[in-house]
């Protein structure tokens, strides 16, 4: 049976969106994803979303995201993406909030309900250069619970690199962000070897049981930074929502950034105090689920606790695949 | 989507294609662009290369393959996916004949589901290849690479392959600090394409695989045929009926070291999917 998909990417990072209601009676879900996002015996992409129309607390889609490796995890391009396929299907139709350049609306996910809007104008459309058809996508997100993170890496992590690239990491303030999804920040630009190498290391070093993602990132002017990321499942990816999230969150920086990554821009900011949860708040953990093996003492919880992220949701391609 | 065009997303031992057929595209269409646009992982849809199908006068279609940086070429699993395409378009029959940049290539649907397709005559003469090198053949030759000397043969099957034998397939680190440098040697004008070649059997080789333009790839058809005459006329085979293995999976070559026998290149094709693509950037 030949079903429907879209693909699209934002700044390089690929998605296939899928409609639940046209592939009823599909089930096993990470084995679907594993096949069509099979580069070459599939359709490829970095990951498969699963919409569904409507969903709690008032949203107009609900998603699910797959890692090509068939993991579910987070993803804030994915939000995006989810967001761009409810405006396409008509799902997306809440009255235009700005001087009719907006559609807003809510997303639902696995970790709570998001708030996303598209802007629509022909003005926004030059100004960014788009191709007709993709629209600029903005999703918000908050720091669950709030996120964690910390200004150090595990000592084993930590002697390891120190020992094998003495210059320049055994300087540098590294640490990790859990997002809902872990990620280490290294604030340095390496070279392709160390990306791969080190990246490859640090999402299945023992410390980071489900495996972690890499931020590799430079400050360039106070509000503009440039990062190559690592996800975990996944490898190197284009772009990265999330980790660009995880990055403001790790600098604090509350204001907006520009974040260039190698395949184009995304901007996030952070928005202090208008989410759910203001630290020192305790975080509520999921008991027996740990992203992190080792001890969080010394972790300090996000602040702001929102963040707002910005990015163009590309077409590639409408197709039929099979079930 | 905003003035989108067909195509078919087909795969022959893991050798991925985006295949358009040329009469559903605009005129003029800028098939080199198109291959570094639709080609792109990240960006595209993604493939090893772009097939471009129309009708012919000296066969019964034509194709025209782009790598995915825009240069043409041939190839053999590209061959095999065109004549599945245009099989089920009902535009070929079950035996017939391709037109290709290296000549016309006649074919044959096998019951089993294959596809054999004649590959044509392998090159041997240096002008031919192209390779700057004097003699009649390139037949273990020690080629400087990173200062090293790796003994190849070189053969051309429609495309210049260099067959590296060797006891163990390279790992990744060696794999990918030589294969670009062989691909741009100054010996290959035109560059070349490296077949990694382990000797598995009395009929059996396996290969790991760098495609110029390209990169690493799972499968190649013509690469598949040149290691299978190289491993051959280099005495480490005496088979005429080998399997070569990639990562993508098995072909079937069949020669003989004859005065104008041609290769016969056995395998399968299929459609992964079809699609329409979204308009052109601005």
């Amino acid at each position: 049976v030949r079903r429907p998909f879209t693909k699209v990417h934002v700044a390089g990072n690929s998605f296939l969106l899928l409609d639940a209601a046209e592939w009823s009676g599909v089930t096993d879900l990470p084995a679907l994803a594993r096949r069509l996002c099979d580069p070459r015996t599939g359709v490829g992409a970095d990951w498969l979303a699963w919409i569904t129309a409507g969903g709690a607390d008032g949203a107009c889609a609900t998603a699910c995201f797959f890692r090509c490796d068939g993991v579910e995890d987070r993803s804030g391009n994915g939000l995006l993406c989810a967001a761009w396929f409810a405006f396409r299907r008509g799902w997306l139709t809440n009255p235009a909030r700005r001087g009719g350049t907006e559609i807003a609306g809510l997303i639902a996910t696995r970790d709570g309900v998001h708030e996303v809007t598209i802007e629509t104008s022909a003005e926004v459309n030059d100004e960014i250069n788009e191709v007709p058809g993709a629209w600029r996508t903005t999703a918000v997100t908050w720091a669950w619970n709030p996120w964690r993170i910390r200004n150090t890496l595990p000592p084993a992590v930590h002697k390891w690199l120190a020992a094998e690239y003495p210059e320049p990491l055994s300087h540098l303030k590294m640490g990790w962000v859990d997002a809902g999804s872990p990620f280490v920040v290294i604030p340095y630009l390496p070279t392709d070897a160390e990306f791969h190498r080190i990246s490859s290391w640090l999402e299945n070093h023992p410390a980071f049981p489900g495996g972690t993602s890499v931020v590799w990132a430079e400050d360039e002017w106070g509000h503009e930074s440039t990062l190559r990321v690592w996800r975990r499942g996944i490898g190197e990816t284009a772009s990265s929502g999330l980790a660009t999230c995880a990055y403001l969150a790790w600098v604090g920086e509350s204001s907006s950034v520009w974040m260039n990554y190698p395949g184009g821009e995304l901007t996030g900011e952070g928005q202090a105090g208008s989410g759910k949860h203001n630290p020192p708040k305790k975080p509520k953990r999921t008991p027996g689920v740990s992203l992190l093996r080792f001890s969080p003492k010394g972790a300090y919880f996000t602040w702001p606790d929102l963040y707002r992220m910005h990015g163009p949701v590309k077409p590639v391609c409408e197709g039929w695949g099979d079930a | 989507l905003t003035a989108a065009a067909p195509f078919t997303k087909m795969q022959a031992v893991g050798n991925d294609f985006v295949v358009v057929e040329a009469a559903e595209w605009p005129e003029g269409t800028d098939w080199p662009a198109l291959a570094q646009r639709v080609c792109d992982r990240h960006f595209g849809v993604g493939g090893d290369g772009l097939l471009v199908v129309s009708g012919s006068d000296r066969a019964d279609v034509r194709m025209r393959m782009y790598n995915p940086d825009g240069t043409e070429d041939m190839c053999g699993n590209g061959l095999r996916c065109v004549i599945r395409f245009a099989a089920g378009r009902g535009t070929l029959g079950e035996r017939g004949t391709v037109e290709t940049i290296a000549g016309v290539r006649p074919f044959a649907l096998l019951p089993d589901g294959r596809i054999d397709a004649d590959m044509g005559i392998p090159r041997f003469a240096p002008p031919d290849l192209p390779m700057k090198v004097s003699g009649e053949r390139v037949v273990d030759f020690p080629l400087d690479v990173c200062g090293e000397l790796l003994p190849v043969t070189v053969v051309s099957t429609g495309t210049t392959h260099t067959v590296v034998f060797v006891d163990e397939l390279p790992g990744d680190e060696r794999f990918f600090l030589l294969s670009p440098h062989i691909e741009h040697h100054p010996a290959f004008p035109e560059r070349t394409s490296v077949m990694w070649t382990r000797v598995a059997g009395p009929d059996r080789l396996e290969l790991r695989i760098w495609e110029r333009g390209a990169g690493e790839t799972l499968g190649c058809g013509t690469g598949s045929c040149a290691a299978a005459v190289a491993a051959q006329v280099t005495r480490r085979v005496a088979a005429s009926q080998i399997a070569v293995a990639s990562k993508g999976g098995e072909l079937e070559v069949r020669w003989r070291p004859t005065d104008a026998m041609t290769i016969h290149l056995i395998g399968g094709a299929e459609a992964v999917y079809s699609g329409l693509l979204a308009a052109e950037p601005a």
